[in-house]
């Protein structure tokens, strides 16, 4: 009954990299500097914002649908997922350190929405 | 490509850590104003007069709102400087924040266990934080 909830949990952490990473991706267009790509610059920041929005909103109806205690580990697992979806997309490098630091954020995460 | 890019960077060198910890200082006071304003709302029903606990919650709700989208620019200026990774990770530091504003302005309890978590996450920001550091010394 839950792998519904489950599949919409995943997409809307999928929005919310994808939201992020268009972002990005229109902010470092902005710092390479052609001043003629006004609009092919802001397209990928409307993608970016729409992703965040329909995250805002998926996120919100689960919310209200599910207990947080289901949803918290999946948010607190997103930094692991941003890591996967910056280095893939936006070719970020990934050190070592910033995994370890990545994977103590998120144990602390999960243990947090494990605490009472 | 690279001298902006360089420029922006020592111009901004300290910028990242301010903007990141406003954005995250903006977010744990929205999430405190939107908190109070939902709380207001659950004993909307016993309120002596409905009409003064509506404009007040109200004024929570829009408050919140108002320090999210400040937040949001905040955000929107560590991006253009930071990489993604970097930023997203250094933000995480808003679960410390949140979990200490709840205890001071709403009154909340910190459990032990808690506690070794939000410790575990500083922790974690920390390493990024320093070893971000040192890529910009090295450059």
């Amino acid at each position: 009954m839950t792998e519904g909830f489950l599949v919409l949990v995943v997409l809307s952490q999928a929005f919310m990299v994808g939201g992020q990473i268009f972002l990005k991706h229109a902010l470092n267009k902005t710092e390479v500097g052609s001043e003629t790509a006004a609009w092919t610059r802001a397209a990928p920041f409307v993608y970016g914002i729409g992703l965040m929005t329909l995250w805002f909103f998926l996120w919100l109806w689960l919310l209200s649908k599910v207990e947080l205690s289901y949803l918290y580990p999946f948010d607190a697992l997103s930094p692991l997922f941003m890591a996967f979806g910056a280095s893939v997309a936006l070719k970020e490098r990934m050190t070592p350190r910033l995994w370890c630091g990545v994977l103590l954020i998120v144990s602390g995460l999960l243990i947090v929405g494990a605490s009472q | 490509m690279n001298p902006t890019s360089s420029s922006g960077g020592a111009k901004g060198s300290r910028l990242p850590y301010w903007g990141v910890l406003c954005c995250a200082l903006f977010v744990t006071a929205s999430e405190v104003c939107l908190k109070k304003g939902a709380d207001s709302t659950q004993n909307l029903s016993n309120a002596l007069s409905w009409l003064e606990t509506q404009a007040l919650v109200s004024g929570w709700i829009w408050t919140g709102i108002l320090f999210y989208i400040v937040s949001f620019v905040f955000w929107l200026r560590v991006l253009q400087i930071l990489p993604l990774n970097i930023a997203f990770n250094l933000v995480n530091i808003e679960h410390i924040f949140v979990p200490l504003a709840s205890y001071l302005f709403l009154g909340e309890v910190i459990s032990p266990m808690r506690a070794a978590g939000i410790g575990i996450v500083l922790l974690g920001v920390w390493v990024i934080a320093e070893s971000y550091c040192r890529v910009e010394e090295r450059a």
